[in-house]
């Protein structure tokens, strides 16, 4: 929608020459330049958005939660990395330490999965309880986006953000690996086969946790609320599948751990990865790979929904 | 500059040295101070208030709102005492009786029916008859016919009335409002005027606090201008102008010869600035009483005619802003 | 080019609340006072302009834009200054309205030279790197008043802009409602309640009550001249007003003041010679006019049934 033209403008010019020296206006201008239109503002708050998730540009204190946790994420990555290199360096007994390091791309998501869900926690009460606890909404609404542009810029400014904490250490990991193979080359080939499913995991756990932290956010607008049950909403349900699945038979479990988030992720990482499930309930319940997918697709497609119709309805 | 107290009649009157009343003022405010920790925010005010409509002025953070929550009692000077009646009102629920305050800030309850918050504050008045006292007040206020929805449901002017039949349930002789006119619309403001009006003639004490001058000027009787926790002037704002000898009083006339009438009066001893502007002449006289007499009999004598003439800074507004840039 | 063309636009809302009914309404640019009952149809107004809420039947455009389709558009180039706070405390001034200024599609260098200009224009100087969260109310409208100018907004919809002002802060807000109309070439809305701003600032007045038009006209046909000469002197009143009679002029006292009837210019002269011979002080003499005040005042029918619409959004996308 760009180069609309801008019906007459107005503001007088007081502008002096004269050979000795000018005097220069500083009255108001008009402004004649390009208006971008609902694209770039669109953009615009999807950046902003991407930034206030590591609190840049709210001070210093603003980024110490954000921060710390994706450091955390990173680290067993960069410590890995570096068993690695001292393993190799050992020869052959290293690669004895190497197989048996805890830290792997499938292991990955049990190590860090709760940080995740923190970082989530702590920082998407902000990015929408701020603008509906004091009332900006209506300065966004009478400019150039509708309110489905702003509710997906939010939505997805958060998933952004957290895929880029989530895919981190598994890039650490997968570079690190590769260059501390003997032999790069071999390393690439051996290592490859493993990024497609990092990227797969990733994108699902940033989409379902960025996703449910924004139904909650978006809903809850006081910020203590939205971060507890967002916690909540993540630790709760698998206790709950697991007391089920230990006082009563499998089925009623099986019933129920498709609405446990958390449970849908280890499921899809085991899934992605081939490899066994951190909770024991999930282990055993044995349900087909494709079903966590399913379900975590629908978890996405659901709460991204459920966000957007919350700020078409949210009364101005 | 003025700390001379305003001998004059209205509603206001100075507490120094006086013959002793035969009756005590309906309300007194007797070299008050209240502070928090290191803020001042009340610095030794007096005053004391009878029958008739006094209008509370200042800049915001004046201390407006904690004079009036001192006056009703729900605060305690620091310094100084109030008294209403002749009584100090501090700590004595009785005095609650005397006493209504229709506070700025929501102070009812949403999901209140208009007429149950009424019947609320007539309960806790301690009323012998709350149901008739509540129905007086809404009916005082004219709020009758949405006495039975929730206050919730109520446009901003609908909520101050409903404020102000909780503060009337006990048919109060002292009325103290916050801002009363806030946000409403231009006939709920005529009508609230025209109620208070008629309470203050019933021999009622109204104090109100606003921030809109024209209207001050219009229902008060006399004001109580309040800068930085200090009472910077009080009385008719008109004799308050006439006080403020040290600055010169501004006229503007339109005539049928600016040029020659500006030309005339320079010569004038009383005048001391006059300048063309706009269709007009805009003249500085530090002598109030000679120019006023002098402009007609100047026009008189070279023959201008006069179409005009106003004093341009004799309203509340430019006294109210002259006392608070000193 | 007209400003704002509305043809018997209505709005229902549920429950039977009628927050604008018929209103037929052709405005030109120039600083427009807005006035009437709270409420309802105010804010419905300004949201249909907006292109934020559909009318019930209709039609609305601002700027020659339908505002059913092309709402877009219109947001481009109208800026809104709403009544109430939407601040958020933890941002400075200069970063909000940066952000609001790509919220209306400018590009970055411009948003952030615009705002520095706007606010500077406004009155925001060194504060405006500091958290809005410590600002004063006046600090505060200013900012809100920036970021619906930082666009260049064709339109400028301004709801109570003094709203919790003192009256120095009025003042300066008032002037520079007047300037943005008159020097920034802008088109200005002001909805307010208090008669006398609107006086002060607006060429022309919209009048709306229980959704319906009173009255739509310029300022100065509220305020015509009613024929009657006010004379106001310090003292001997009573032997001026014998003294008018005398003269064969109709003049009546009311308190300090004498009202004298009037329907050409002579009697000023009249009143100019008996002041002077008397020797008497001349306080005030002028014609009286009718007030904005008097259109309110004389209203017959019944208050309109106040009620806030239900809370939902009703958007239009």
């Amino acid at each position: 929608m760009s180069g609309v033209q801008a019906p007459p403008a107005g503001g007088a010019a007081t502008t002096a020459s004269g050979p000795g020296g000018s005097i220069y206006d500083l009255g108001y201008q008009s402004y004649d330049g390009p208006r971008l239109g609902r694209r770039s503002a669109v953009q615009a708050l999807f950046w902003q958005t991407v930034r206030a998730c590591f609190g840049i540009g709210r001070g210093g204190r603003a980024k110490i939660a954000p921060f710390t946790l994706a450091a955390l994420a990173i680290l067993p990555a960069i410590l890995a990395v570096g068993f690695s290199a001292l393993a190799a360096q050992a020869g052959p007994a290293g690669g004895a330490i190497e197989n048996a390091s805890p830290i792997r791309y499938e292991t990955y998501h049990g190590l860090v999965g709760v940080l995740i869900g923190l970082f989530c926690a702590a920082q998407a009460p902000e990015l929408f309880g701020r603008d509906q606890r004091y009332s900006v909404l209506p300065l966004y609404f009478s400019r150039v986006l509708t309110r489905t542009d702003y509710a997906l810029a939010k939505v997805g400014g958060l998933m952004i953000a957290l895929l880029a904490v989530e895919l981190a250490p598994y890039i650490v990991l997968f570079v690190g690996r590769v260059l501390v193979a003997p032999d790069p080359a071999t390393g690439l080939t051996d290592e490859i086969g493993a990024v497609p499913r990092f990227l797969l995991q990733g994108v699902l756990v940033a989409g379902l946790l960025g996703g449910l932290a924004s139904v909650i956010a978006a809903w809850t607008p006081r910020r203590a609320y939205a971060t507890a049950a967002i916690i909540a909403v993540l630790i709760i349900p698998p206790i709950i599948v697991a007391l089920v699945g230990q006082l009563t038979n499998q089925d009623l479990a099986r019933a129920i751990v498709l609405f446990s988030p958390s449970d849908i992720l280890d499921g899809t990482n085991a899934a992605i990865f081939g490899s066994i499930p951190d909770s024991p309930v999930v282990a055993s319940v044995d349900l087909p790979g494709w079903a966590y997918l399913a379900a975590a697709a629908i978890g996405i497609t659901a709460s991204i929904g459920l966000t957007i119709r919350r700020y078409q309805r949210i009364a101005t | 500059m003025t700390s001379t107290p305003f001998q004059g009649s209205g509603p206001l009157s100075p507490t120094t040295p006086a013959p002793a009343p035969t009756r005590a003022p309906a309300l007194e405010v007797d070299h008050v101070s209240r502070w928090y920790g290191n803020v001042v925010a009340v610095n030794d005010i007096s005053f004391s208030l009878g029958p008739g409509v006094t209008g509370l002025l200042g800049p915001n953070g004046a201390g407006k709102s904690t004079l009036l929550h001192l006056m009703a009692g729900l605060l305690a000077p620091s310094a100084g005492q109030v008294l209403v009646e002749g009584a100090s009102a501090w700590r004595r629920p009785e005095m609650y009786r005397h006493i209504g305050l229709v506070p700025e800030r929501e102070a009812v309850h949403m999901y209140l029916t208009g007429l149950e918050f009424a019947r609320l504050n007539a309960r806790l008045q301690g009323l012998d008859d709350p149901e008739a006292a509540a129905a007086r007040a809404i009916a005082t206020v004219d709020l009758i016919d949405a006495a039975d929805r929730r206050i919730g449901t109520y446009s901003k002017g609908m909520r101050q009335r409903a404020k102000l039949a909780g503060a009337l349930v006990h048919d109060p002789t002292i009325l103290l409002l916050d801002e009363p006119f806030n946000g409403m619309d231009p006939r709920q403001r005529l009508h609230m005027m025209a109620l208070l009006r008629s309470m203050a003639a019933e021999g009622r004490t109204i104090l109100f606090s606003s921030h809109i001058l024209e209207e001050v000027e219009r229902l008060a009787d006399s004001v109580l201008v309040v800068y930085a926790g200090r009472l910077a002037a009080a009385g008719d704002f008109r004799s308050i102008r006439r006080l403020m000898t040290d600055r010169p009083h501004t006229f503007t006339v339109r005539s049928s010869d600016d040029r020659r009438l500006a030309s005339a009066l320079i010569g004038d001893a009383a005048v001391f600035g006059a300048e063309l502007a706009d269709g007009r002449v805009a003249i500085r006289t530090a002598d109030y009483d000679a120019f006023t007499r002098a402009l007609p009999q100047v026009a008189k004598t070279i023959g201008v005619t006069l179409f005009e003439v106003r004093p341009t800074d004799d309203s509340l507004e430019s006294v109210f802003s002259y006392l608070v840039r000193r | 080019m007209s400003l704002i063309t509305l043809r018997d636009l209505t709005r229902h809302y549920p429950r039977g609340v009628v927050a604008l009914d018929g209103l037929t309404l052709e405005l030109e640019p120039g600083i427009i006072g807005l006035v009437g009952a709270n409420g309802a149809g105010k804010t419905t107004l300004i949201k249909i302009l907006l292109g934020l809420l559909e009318p019930t039947s209709g039609d609305a455009s601002v700027m020659d834009l339908d505002v059913r389709t092309e709402g877009m558009t219109i947001r481009q180039f109208v800026g809104y200054m709403p009544e109430y706070d939407c601040l958020p405390p933890d941002t400075s001034a200069t970063d909000f309205v940066t952000h609001m200024a790509r919220m209306s599609g400018l590009p970055s260098t411009a948003a952030r030279e615009r705002t520095a200009e706007v606010l500077r224009h406004v009155g925001l100087y060194e504060e405006r790197y500091r958290a809005i969260g410590g600002y004063s109310t006046g600090m505060k409208q200013r900012v809100k008043l920036a970021q619906a100018l930082v666009h260049d907004p064709r339109l400028l919809l301004l709801d109570e802009p003094t709203n919790g002002l003192d009256p120095a802060g009025r003042d300066e807000m008032l002037a520079l409602v007047r300037r943005t109309g008159t020097e920034f070439g802008i088109a200005v809305i002001v909805a307010s309640h208090l008669l006398g701003e609107i006086e002060r600032v607006c060429d022309f007045l919209v009048a709306i009550d229980a959704g319906r038009l009173i009255q739509a006209a310029p300022l100065g046909a509220f305020t015509e001249r009613t024929g009657v000469l006010a004379v106001e002197v310090e003292e001997g009143e009573v032997a001026l007003a014998a003294a008018l009679v005398a003269r064969g002029l109709h003049a009546v006292a009311d308190g300090r003041t004498i009202l004298i009837a009037i329907a050409d210019d002579r009697p000023y002269d009249i009143v100019r010679d008996a002041v002077a011979e008397l020797g008497l002080p001349l306080v005030r003499l002028e014609q009286r006019r009718q007030s904005l005040e008097d259109l309110f005042r004389d209203e017959v029918y019944a208050p309109p049934p106040e009620a806030v619409p239900p809370a939902s959004g009703g958007a239009t996308r």
